[in-house]
């Protein structure tokens, strides 16, 4: 299944497996979970959160380094 | 859906280190319950004092402020947030108005210093004039300056937004370097009458958790980063600890421990005593201060 990846400005579609969840989708773009928290439909979600075919996350980097 | 431990709502946060998982309401809570106990334990603040809390307009700072003065009534504490300007084009502009904003909405003072007004140059213009990274200015003048301020306004202490990936990553940026001046100097009471003590009131709160309650609390802070934020010795610390804590979480918790669990060996190795800076007076480990020996280098770039 595909699900599209908002960072920022930069927009990216990743190919996972059926029902993958976003720690699989985080892993598949080399993103660490503690760098950033995930807003799935309007709410942030844990990681653990089972994903669906063409749903679309947002990742807020939570580092600040200034 | 992944449900809250407490109430069964779905969870937007899962604590791996402890297994648990939070609604918003329950991190909320959870969280301002977790840095009042760490304020406790360290004994951090006094009823009555009157505390300066260092604000830049990012989500620790802010987060910072929030709950400190949601403790400030029944502690009597008087709140002053100082913010320091240090002039950095297409950054600092935004990041200010927004602390302005909260200050504003929370009814807190706040005194805006800048490096123009007090070493007459913004963080820019000494970037341009110097071979220098512009973090190493950056931070000696903002220290400086964040306790003239404090003292001036008469605080008992000055309060700072470090979380525990910022004292994570000095504690072993310090030891990976043989500094163990630095080291000891992070978690140490300070030595000098003219300098006002600092907390740390966030040091037990992972930065992903400060960030979340930001974003939960509807805090108006900007998640934008500092243009001179590149590359460095710290990014690699960072990256570092994260992959660790990814794979076995809670290190972070226990690098701080071992951290504190070893500071009292050095400070029987020995702690130096602070002498009055040549120049300004100001405390300051050798004849001269940083502040002072960097401004002076700044004088003779631009004269040349
Ligand atoms: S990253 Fe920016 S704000 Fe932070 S110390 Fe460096 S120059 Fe200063
Ligand atoms: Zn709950
Ligand atoms: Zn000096």
């Amino acid at each position: 299944m595909k699900v599209k990846v908002v960072l920022g400005r930069e927009e990216r579609v990743v190919e996972v497996a059926e029902g993958a969840t976003v720690a699989e989708v985080l892993r598949a773009l080399g993103v660490n979970r503690e760098e950033v928290v995930v807003r799935l439909r309007d709410a942030i979600v844990t990681e653990e959160e089972a994903l669906r075919d063409g749903d679309t996350i947002e990742l807020i980097r939570v580092i600040s380094g200034g | 859906m992944v449900s809250c431990s407490i109430c069964g709502e779905r969870a937007c946060y899962h604590r791996r280190y402890s297994g648990q998982r939070f609604c918003a309401e329950h991190f909320l809570e959870y969280f301002e319950r977790k840095v009042k106990k760490t304020m406790l334990r360290y004994r951090m603040v006094e009823r009555g004092e009157r505390i300066g809390v260092a604000v830049s307009g990012g989500k620790d700072s802010l987060t910072l402020l929030r709950i400190l003065d949601r403790l400030a009534g029944r502690l009597s504490l008087e709140l002053h947030a100082i913010l320091i300007d240090e002039g950095i084009a297409n950054y600092r502009e935004e990041t200010i108005e927004r602390a302005r904003r909260f200050c504003e909405e929370l009814g807190v003072p706040l005194r805006v210093l800048s490096f123009r007004e007090h070493f007459r140059l913004a963080l820019d213009e000494a970037v341009r004039l110097s071979h220098r990274n512009a973090c190493t200015f950056c931070g000696v003048f903002r220290r400086k300056l964040l306790n003239d301020a404090a003292r001036e306004l008469g605080c008992d202490r000055l309060a700072t937004g470090h979380n525990l990936d910022d004292e994570v990553q000095a504690i072993l940026m310090n030891f990976l370097r043989g500094d163990l001046e630095r080291l000891l100097r992070l978690g140490t009471r300070t030595r000098s009458e003219r300098l006002v003590p600092r907390i740390k009131p966030l040091m037990e709160m992972p930065e992903k958790e400060v960030a979340l309650y930001a974003l939960l609390a509807g805090i108006p802070a900007s998640f934008e980063e500092c243009p001179y934020a590149v590359q460095s010795f710290r990014t690699e610390v960072r990256e570092m600890i994260n992959r660790l804590e990814e794979s076995n979480p809670g290190i972070k918790f226990s690098i701080l421990r071992s951290y504190q669990k070893l500071l009292p060996l050095l400070e029987s190795y020995g702690v130096k005593q602070l002498q009055s800076c040549r120049t300004c007076g100001e405390p300051s480990s050798g004849e001269r201060c940083r502040a002072c020996l960097l401004l002076e280098e700044l004088t003779r770039s631009a004269s040349r």
